[in-house]
């Protein structure tokens, strides 16, 4: 071999930057740099945006050659550890349901308890997703005209989509997954974990435009006081037997949940509950997150597919949020004791992140007005309704398509 | 009597799929796809969770006995 060859091959991963990939890597390295930045200099659900960017940095960089020029494993490839990992738990949908584990150990069901009736809106939030849903299955054909006379692929993809606008990450996954979305999954789980940390973000203009002054002044009575233990540990079995006998498709995400809350409620476990609640959570997001950024890969992410995801996801987003807000205004139409309309917005499924936001502005309006335990309501009952409708649509979509 | 409990089951199962697979939706529009979706789903979505707000009415009825105490 040459000294010539032998720089060429040394510094393979220079020259490459210098073609038409390489200047995609470079594009993408930046799009990994900018969710790095978000995490640690917004703090935008820095747990997640970080090992996503990272993972994006890592699966973007230039092919290793071995010494015939051929493409040698590295961090993708059949055997590269990024693909084992989403192998191993995106592609069997095995994360979504650890992750709902670990939620579900996080979540405290005592306000709900104690004010069932907040349970509709987790209903009622779950508008933008039938909303985009429809709204995509209008523009799909248009902008991606590769996929004009394929319904069955217009169908899934937009279910996926619609799917975004819960603001609940693990069931995204879970139905582009069920759907074999694979070539679409890095802009839908990228555009669902984004919005979700963009909560703070996105939410507060939504409710404001839809909320008069009057309305965001409203205060809601709230009598500290824990819902009875059997009460606690009835509550999951009885919704995962609900579930898995009306939606059998949610079964798996709701049945994963509720045991994490069995473990917690019990009361005789909990050293599994905090490790649930902790190592089980940590671990599983470190995976999840670097699992995910290593779909954004250029070929798959550099795309018009991508831009009308994230658009359709924020629209979606945004119609979730609108969906809650107009239902408790709705509701204030025949009711003696009025809601806070914006408790309504917690009803997508980010939890607890929607709820503090709006803890935050009843603040920000009236200093002592606290309807955070409403909204925390409003928010596990979006958590539980989010999963209802991603099995709803997998059931009926597949239904319609006849997927299997 | 299991066996005849076991056979009405399965003759209802080997119904519904059968019902399935005899519909065929191929030929429908791809929106009234989506409006039957959309319809369906977001009934099914607060019928599940009106479902839940019984259950928790209900079992707001369970006394805590350490409240009690």
């Amino acid at each position: 071999m040459d000294i010539l060859a032998l720089l060429k091959e040394l510094f393979s991963g220079v020259l490459y930057l210098f073609t038409l990939a390489g200047l995609k890597t470079l594009v993408m390295l930046a799009i990994g740099g900018v969710l790095i930045y978000l995490a640690v200099k917004k703090d935008y659900e820095p747990a997640l945006l970080l090992p996503i960017g990272f993972g994006a940095i890592l699966a973007n960089l230039p092919p290793v050659m071995d010494a015939l020029g051929n493409q040698a494993a590295s961090v993708l490839g059949s055997e590269g550890f990024l693909t084992v990992l989403f192998n191993a738990g995106i592609k069997n949908e095995l994360f979504p349901i650890l992750i709902f584990i670990a939620v579900g150990a996080m979540i405290d069901f005592s306000p709900l308890m104690k004010d069932p009736s907040m349970i509709f809106f987790g209903a009622a939030a779950q508008f933008g997703i039938f909303a985009t849903f429809l709204v995509s299955l209008l523009l799909i054909p248009v902008v991606l005209p590769q996929t004009a006379g394929d319904s069955n692929l217009i169908m899934r993809l937009a279910a996926a989509i619609g799917i975004i606008g819960a603001a609940d990450g693990p069931t995204t996954l879970y139905v582009a997954n069920h759907f074999k979305l694979v070539e679409y999954m890095a802009p839908i789980s990228v555009a669902a974990y984004s919005y979700m940390s963009l909560v703070p973000v996105i939410q507060p203009p939504v409710i404001r435009a839809l909320t008069t002054r009057k309305e965001r002044l409203i205060r809601m009575n709230y009598t500290e006081q824990r819902a009875p233990k059997a009460a606690l540990i009835l509550f999951p079995i009885i919704v995962t037997a609900i579930s898995g006998i009306i939606v059998p498709m949610s079964a798996p995400l709701v049945g994963s949940l509720m045991f994490g809350n069995l473990i917690r409620e019990c009361g005789v476990l909990e050293r599994l509950s905090k490790t649930a609640q902790n190592e089980l959570a940590n671990l599983v997001t470190i995976l999840l997150g670097l699992a995910i950024g290593s779909t954004m890969v250029a070929e798959n992410f550099l795309r018009w597919d991508t831009l009308l995801i994230m658009g359709l996801g924020l629209f979606a987003f945004i119609f979730d949020t609108a969906g809650g807000v107009l239902f408790a205004k709705f509701l204030n139409l025949f009711r003696k004791n009025k809601i806070n309309p914006m408790v309504g917005a917690a009803g997508i499924s980010a939890f607890p992140m929607s709820a503090r936001v709006i803890q935050k502005m009843a603040k920000e309006e009236d200093p002592y007005n606290f309807i955070l335990m409403q909204s925390i309501s409003a928010n596990v009952s979006g958590q539980l309704g989010s999963i209802v409708a991603g099995g709803m649509v997998i059931a009926l979509v597949g239904l319609l398509i006849g997927w299997r | 009597m299991m066996n005849w409990v076991f056979a009405l089951s399965e003759a209802a199962a080997t119904t519904v799929v059968e019902t399935a697979q005899a519909n065929d939706f191929a030929g429908m529009a791809i929106m009234t796809k989506g409006l039957l979706t959309t319809g369906m789903g977001l009934l099914g979505v607060f019928l599940v969770l009106g479902l839940f707000f019984v259950t928790i009415r209900l079992m707001q009825r369970i006394k805590d006995k350490s409240g009690q105490d």
